[in-house]
């Protein structure tokens, strides 16, 4: 039986045996990662994680359950269990339905040589990122993965998707080993949908990061320039502004960002959008977790707040429509309401042009961003690693430098955005620099 | 079960493994989430797989699924060693351990699979209007009851043949607060991996909801704390995600060889009255009597009177550093191979009065709780801290809203001044690429200002 017949089979059972509704999400990750410790490849794995989540609803009330048997008889069974989950739950009234079909955008997604490519293939970039580093560089971890992604869904509303989609990432975690001890670890990350892994392109700027944070630079606390890096701004932003625009946040009165719409909550330079469809981002695809197709949704343009992410059950409330958000996280086995992928515009500064001050620091990475209070935006977060930019270069490494500022204000000082955008986990963002952030130091 | 291991270990023998570690699971885990009085997530998952380890050649091959796909799987994990052999100029050896065979049970008094949802939802129910009540100010409250039950099987070509019985409950409150223009949230995280339902007898709703209560309302009245170095005293709880954060993770002996740690063993880290262990405390969330390898969990003492002394080593980093093998391999499920992880960390405790803790501190803070806290490998901190209070003059005064401290641990744990003569543990979840139920604790400790940085919007 094929996937998505093996979710219509899952309603099937649910309607025969009194479910209102019903939705089955069958999804199946084939992660084949080659890694090196100290030096040599230590590990080849293949992770294969195929199962279905069964979600029914029966008088308001909802329960699901997640099984990694996948013949019809289990299917079946699990059906039977959700619904006995689903009446010893509470009725929910603001339960209004299952979404509905839509039009599915068409996401190139798939790369077919990456289903061909074994670990031996894979181990090459690990070994050839090894050989370029030099002595007095060690690498923590270095590795390279592939992963492939099939989901299907189905609900008695009429939904019937599927949905597929590979990605390449190698990475490098390495540090300078110094006289006294050892810098900071430096990430290099390279995330990819068609094969094309390239060492050099991960290995090159994280040298030369290195070798300038061994020049050890002074930093004093005050008020100051900050640019931040795609992956430090993600860092920071995870935890605070995409909380902050989540549809659940803003009912339940949780985002500071309630009734704003139309005002300007950040400087002009900023768009943001979630983009669930742009296939450069990890978190692309054709729909989400309860089969509502993706989009590109506008969250903030030229510093003014435009709207919000939604799934089903909370656009509803809200009285506005989903815009394909709905995730489940197998892991924790926890459906929930989050950003696709997040993205800002790419300004009109090229690197030279954004680290031209006088003074400030220049961020690539955020120790303690997950600490930060999402409510208030209140964050005070370790610059590690990070450098001391004097007269428009980087003059060197800093130490224990601490931003203490809200993200709110933080949106304010946004002055200039760059030109390029590298693709991180859940955003593909550029460089961004503000003014007048709050820096501390012992 | 372990009759369809058994066919797993032959093949991997047959196809040349030097090792073959196979570690099957049967796990009924459980998830509600009771948001503002509605159930928001009632999610059930029954995780059924079995994870296979070899060492051929020296190198490690990983893979895992289906239990009836076992040999298949160990094929594939055979394989995939035999890749990653291909460049290695040295083979991957593992420390000697004498194999066990054993049937470990828990003692549940409630196991939580036998706990009807109905009870579950009832439980979250009141610790929901429990909270609610505390105050008039709190806003909004989201509640996530997890608990598992299952059986775990380990059985090694060495001869190691474990069947552990498993469980846990968990309970997390992520709780907002709002007066005129400020909005705020705290939280709070309590759980047993010993105790089933049972556990919340002692963790009460009123308990709970005191607790987290407490702190969203401090939050909410708090004040902006001062940016800078102060002396400052840390409680248990601060005390021991410092111990799991500044030098637990640099001392995971994966970590350690590449930390600003590294060559440091037997050498002065820290004040000569200071110990730092990790432990399988039992009572403590994290403990178990086998680690994923199937070796014993035992003490290591990280820092003695002062000294580094200690590493948390796996088989594979114990045959390398020539250090003991102490039960620190664990995987989050049968999903991810081992990786080397704290148990239970906690400073031990010293013979500071409470007044002794504060006495002459004109300025500081005294940092009650924690939000979350990370670290690097130059031995850089950082911990958010979701309670604290000002210092004034030795006394404690106003609370302080969203403060965070950091440091290097290779300069803080020197400056450590005194410890106090209880202690105190909290339990959690720590993320090094896989989730792993972690617990830490400590005394009071008294620390020297220029220890610490302590960052927030003042």
């Amino acid at each position: 039986m094929d996937t998505l017949a093996l979710c219509q089979h899952a309603v099937q059972e649910g309607e025969k045996s009194g479910a209102d509704e019903i939705e089955a999400l069958w999804m199946k990750k084939v992660n084949t990662t080659v890694k090196a410790q100290l030096g040599q490849v230590n590990e080849a794995a293949t992770v294969f994680n195929e199962g279905m989540r069964i979600r029914v609803i029966t008088g308001k009330a909802a329960a699901s359950i997640f099984t990694y048997r996948l013949d019809q008889s289990s299917v079946s069974d699990a059906v039977k269990r959700a619904l006995k989950a689903a009446s010893a739950s509470k009725k929910d009234p603001n339960w209004e339905s299952l979404p509905e079909p839509g039009v599915y955008p068409h996401v190139t997604l798939w790369d077919s040589a990456m289903e061909d490519i074994g670990a031996e293939t894979m181990a090459e970039p690990v070994t050839d990122m090894l050989e370029l580093l030099p002595p007095d560089v060690t690498a923590y971890l270095a590795g390279h993965e592939v992963e492939l992604t099939y989901r299907a869904c189905a609900n008695s509303r009429g939904i019937q998707h599927e949905d597929k989609g590979s990605l390449e990432a190698l990475f490098l975690m390495a540090l300078g080993i110094l006289a006294d001890g050892v810098t900071p670890e430096f990430l290099g990350l390279e995330i990819l949908r068609k094969y094309d892994p390239d060492p050099a392109k991960v290995v090159t700027p994280l040298l030369d990061n290195i070798e300038k944070f061994k020049k050890p630079e002074k930093a004093t606390s005050g008020k100051s320039q900050v640019i931040f890096s795609p992956s430090a701004l993600e860092a920071l932003l995870y935890y605070t502004l995409f909380r902050a625009v989540s549809g659940e946040n803003v009912v339940r009165g949780k985002s500071k960002l309630v009734g704003k719409e139309g005002q300007k909550i950040a400087s002009s330079c900023l768009t943001l959008h979630d983009n669930g469809m742009d296939p450069r981002g990890a978190c692309a695809r054709e729909m989400d977790d309860e089969g509502i197709p993706s989009q590109d949704t506008s969250i903030i343009e030229e510093g003014i707040l435009q709207g919000f992410i939604w799934d089903h059950y909370w656009a509803k409330r809200a009285g506005c429509s989903s815009t394909g958000n709905a995730y489940y996280d197998w892991r924790a086995t926890e459906m929930s309401l989050r950003q696709s992928t997040m993205i800002i515009h790419p300004g009109t500064f090229d690197t030279k042009e954004i680290m031209d001050i006088k003074d400030g620091y220049y961020v690539l990475d955020l120790q303690g961003a997950h600490g930060s209070n999402p409510e208030s935006g209140d964050f005070s977060v370790v610059c590690v690693p990070a450098f001391r930019i004097k007269k428009g270069e980087i003059a060197g490494g800093v130490s224990g430098v601490m931003l203490s500022d809200n993200i709110y204000s933080l949106l304010t000082k946004m002055d200039a955005i760059g030109s390029e955008s590298r693709v991180c986990e859940y955003s593909i963002l550029p460089h961004v620099r503000f003014s007048g952030v709050n820096v501390a130091t012992k | 079960m372990f009759s369809t291991l058994e066919r797993g270990i032959v093949k991997g023998e047959r196809s040349g493994a030097e090792y073959v570690e196979l570690r099957a699971e049967d796990t009924l885990l459980t998830l509600i989430g009771y948001s503002d009085g509605r159930v928001d997530n009632l999610n059930s998952k029954v995780q059924t797989g079995v994870a296979c380890r070899v060492l051929l050649n020296g190198a490690w091959g990983f893979a895992c699924g289906s239990i009836d796909d076992v040999e298949p799987i160990v094929e594939k994990a055979c394989s995939l060693a035999a890749v990653a052999s291909q460049t290695r100029k040295d083979k991957i050896e593992l420390a000697e351990i004498t194999p066990v065979s054993e049937d470990v049970k828990k003692k549940f008094s409630q196991p939580p699979h036998e706990v009807s949802f109905e009870e579950k939802i009832s439980r979250l129910k009141i610790l929901h209007d429990t909270i609610k009540g505390y105050d008039k100010r709190i806003t909004a409250i989201s509640l996530r009851h997890t608990d598992s039950h299952g059986f775990k099987y380990i059985l090694t070509s060495e001869g190691t043949r474990i069947s552990e019985e498993t469980g846990h409950v968990y309970n997390y409150c992520w709780v907002t607060g709002k007066e005129n223009g400020t909005l705020t949230a705290a939280r709070d995280g309590v759980g047993s991996t010993e105790q089933g339902f049972e556990y919340f007898e002692e963790e009460t709703a009123e308990v709970i909801a005191d607790r987290v209560g407490n702190r969203v309302i401090m939050q909410v009245e708090g004040t902006n704390p001062r940016n800078g170095s102060f002396p400052c005293v840390l409680g248990p709880r601060v005390v021991g995600v410092l111990a799991h954060e500044a030098l637990g993770h640099l001392a995971e002996a994966d970590l350690t060889l590449n930390s600003s740690f590294n060559g440091k063993l037997g050498k002065k880290v820290a004040a000569d009255f200071v110990t730092m262990v990790d432990a399988p405390v039992k009572g403590t969330f994290g403990a178990s009597k086998y680690d994923d390898e199937g070796v014993e969990m035992k003490r290591v003492e990280i820092i003695k009177k002062g000294v580094f002394t200690g590493l948390l080593t796996d088989r594979e980093y114990a045959h390398r550093t020539g250090m003991p093998t102490c039960g620190s391999a664990r995987a989050e499920s049968f999903l991810f191979p081992t990786l080397i992880r704290m148990r239970n960390t906690f400073f031990e405790e010293g013979d500071y009065t409470p007044e002794e803790l504060f006495e002459g501190i004109d300025f500081g803070y005294y940092c009650v709780d924690y939000r979350g806290g990370q670290a690097q490998l130059n031995s850089s901190f950082q911990v958010g801290i979701q309670e604290a209070f000002e210092i004034t003059d030795g006394e404690i005064g106003n609370p302080i809203k969203d403060l965070a401290i950091s440091g290097l641990a290779t300069e803080a744990l020197l400056l450590i001044q005194g410890a106090g003569k209880e202690l105190g543990f909290e339990e959690g979840y720590c993320g090094k690429g896989q989730t792993a139920a972690v617990s830490s604790g400590g005394p009071h400790l008294r620390i020297k200002k220029g220890a610490i940085l302590f960052g927030g919007r003042g």
